[in-house]
């Protein structure tokens, strides 16, 4: 069986088309673990790539990730647990006075599909909430979202009270919307990671825990 | 002068809430857009407030007079839908989404918007301040047709796109309907409908509010939305048709070129202007928008270079326009006053 139509089908979002395919290659016996790295994550890194350069657009990018998703689901439990990928948990949320959620929604579910567990803390979130939650869930990064530059101090406070806190030393920081700049978030407030747009917010994230792209 | 009264290309500024709440103390909460006479005070302040901080290039008013305006930003046909809205001293009201189940929204039908909150609250301000002051200024905000589906499906309508295309058309058709008739409301009401949309627009324009359509491809516009923007073109078109849009409107911009009555179009930041100008043709205005992020944290030069950038692409400059919006609290005065005075000296209508 040719598993390249796998990829094929998470690239064009042909949700039910991946999901037959990955029935058919468990059947067939591949290895579970082989499908998601060989096949799925290249067909997700595709879909990043060209949503970058505005080949495709959010509903597009929507689509593959969740037929990502949906093929991962049927593979998970196949896999064992001790030898499952743990890519680390991920903190996101849209700081406070900003309740604009797209950019934050398609980062977690591009995240999720990825293999990470993610904390979606919503909108309008305070500073200690961020600090909060990553103590809480023992979070390898926590990712701020701020479209409007009304956000601007919240980010900078928020990316500070991290660092001051208990959790600081450990947990990394990445910050993206379109109010921010790499020069303001790496810069002025000292975050680890400036994103572009989701895609680039999934490898930056990946690098900076030092998974391979 | 030449025959559009003008001289040189408009350049407006537009500041958020939190600018004039931490410099005045102006607050956007709920009472400004509920009491109209809190409306009236505060539209007083800012003028006065924008001349003394900027009267030297040409904003604010030394005697500001009072104007009966209504405004309700971009939440009424949400609200009347159901959806919570959140008002804050220093923001613009939001609609948070409503997340409609698939039987949810195969269920809707166009409510009835004019007895239905918080139109009914809007209809007694319009009463009100025409009986007081003898006119009103301005209009109700009628959305969008896709931003208002996102309101109430939520991000999942970009996944019914692909995978359930009936639910789109309904959910769209009665989104399409709901904002026609906001539309129609508004022209007997006020006899505009761009003014709470953009400062920029013919007030008499129906101007959409494309906001979320930077988020989709041409294909998905075409597809889905072209049909029914054009349902609003088309009725009406005695005034007209006006986009705004927020973001680049490069992807959209083979769909745009195939709206009827199209007379207006605002484009966001990260646009390619020259190439709007050329595939929309003169004779649709465009008005350009600059970063706020740029405006906040740009150098004087760097704007600067940006709006004449804006004004050699925008050519011919008798029908484009330029505004600097979402100003918010940091933005250095010397960049809004750049921007104006750069305008006035380089955007002069006719020399180009």
């Amino acid at each position: 069986m040719n598993l390249d139509a796998l990829t094929e089908a998470v690239v064009k979002g042909k949700r039910k088309d991946a999901v037959e395919l990955t029935q058919q290659a468990i059947r067939d016996g591949h290895d579970p673990e082989k499908i998601i790295n060989t096949y799925l994550i290249p067909g997700l890194n595709r879909v990043g790539e060209r949503f970058q350069k505005r080949e495709i657009f959010v509903p597009e990018m929507m689509i593959s990730a969740k037929t990502m998703q949906a093929c991962v689901e049927l593979l998970k439990p196949l896999i064992a647990k001790d030898t499952a990928p743990a890519l680390g948990v991920i903190v996101i949320g849209t700081v406070f006075g900003d309740l604009h959620d797209i950019g934050k929604n398609l980062v977690k579910l591009l995240l999720e599909s990825s293999g990470f567990k993610v904390v979606d803390l919503g909108e309008n979130v305070p500073s200690q909430k961020f600090v909060e939650a990553a103590r809480l869930h023992d979070a390898s990064v926590v990712g701020l979202s701020s479209l409007l530059t009304t956000g601007d101090p919240y980010v900078e406070e928020t990316v500070k009270a991290i660092k001051a806190s208990d959790v600081g030393a450990k947990v990394r920081i990445i910050c993206g919307g379109a109010a921010l700049t790499p020069k303001f978030v790496e810069g002025q407030c000292g975050a680890d990671a400036y994103a572009k747009d989701a895609a680039d917010g999934v490898n930056k994230i990946k690098k900076l825990l030092e998974i391979a792209v | 002068m030449n025959q559009i009264g003008r001289d040189q290309i408009r350049l407006q500024v537009g500041f958020y809430p939190d600018w004039f709440y931490k410099h005045y103390g102006i607050s956007f909460d709920k009472r400004y857009y509920f009491d109209p006479e809190t409306r009236v005070e505060a539209r007083l302040a800012i003028d006065k407030a924008l001349y003394e901080r900027f009267g030297d290039v040409g904003l604010g008013s030394a005697k500001p007079v009072p104007t009966p305006t209504i405004t309700a930003g971009m939440i009424t046909l949400p609200a009347v839908f159901g959806c919570e809205i959140v008002y804050e001293n220093e923001a613009i009201p939001w609609a948070m989404p409503l997340n409609l189940s698939d039987e949810a929204v195969m269920k809707l039908e166009v409510p009835d918007i004019l007895n239905s909150w918080p139109m009914t609250e809007w209809i007694k301000q319009i009463e009100y301040l025409k009986s007081k002051y003898g006119r009103v200024v301005g209009d109700i905000n009628t959305t969008g047709v896709q931003n208002l589906a996102l309101k109430l499906r939520g991000d999942q309508l970009y996944i019914d796109y692909f995978e359930n295309p009936d639910l789109c058309r309904h959910l769209l058709e009665v989104c399409t309907e709901s904002v026609r008739q906001m539309f129609e409301f508004n022209f007997k009401a006020t006899g505009t409908g761009s003014v709470d949309v953009t400062p920029m627009a013919d007030p008499k324009l129906a101007t959409l509010v494309n906001c979320t359509i930077e988020q989709i491809s041409n294909n998905t516009y075409e597809e889905f939305l072209l049909e029914y923007d054009n349902r609003i073109a088309d009725a009406f078109q005695h005034v007209g048709l006006g986009v705004h849009h927020c973001g680049s409107v490069d992807q959209v911009l083979p769909g745009y070129a195939k709206l009827r009555h199209l007379k207006f179009v605002e484009v966001g930041f990260g646009s390619d202007v020259r190439n709007c100008r050329d595939v929309l043709g003169p004779d649709v205005a465009v008005n350009a928008r600059i970063s706020p992020v740029l405006m906040k944290n740009g150098s004087a030069g760097e704007v600067e270079a940006e709006v004449k950038r804006l004004i050699r692409d925008g050519a011919p400059l008798d029908s484009f326009s330029i505004d600097a919006v979402g100003l918010t609290y940091g933005t250095p005065d010397e960049n809004v006053k750049i921007a104006r005075r750069t305008a006035a000296e380089f955007g002069k209508i006719g020399t180009n």
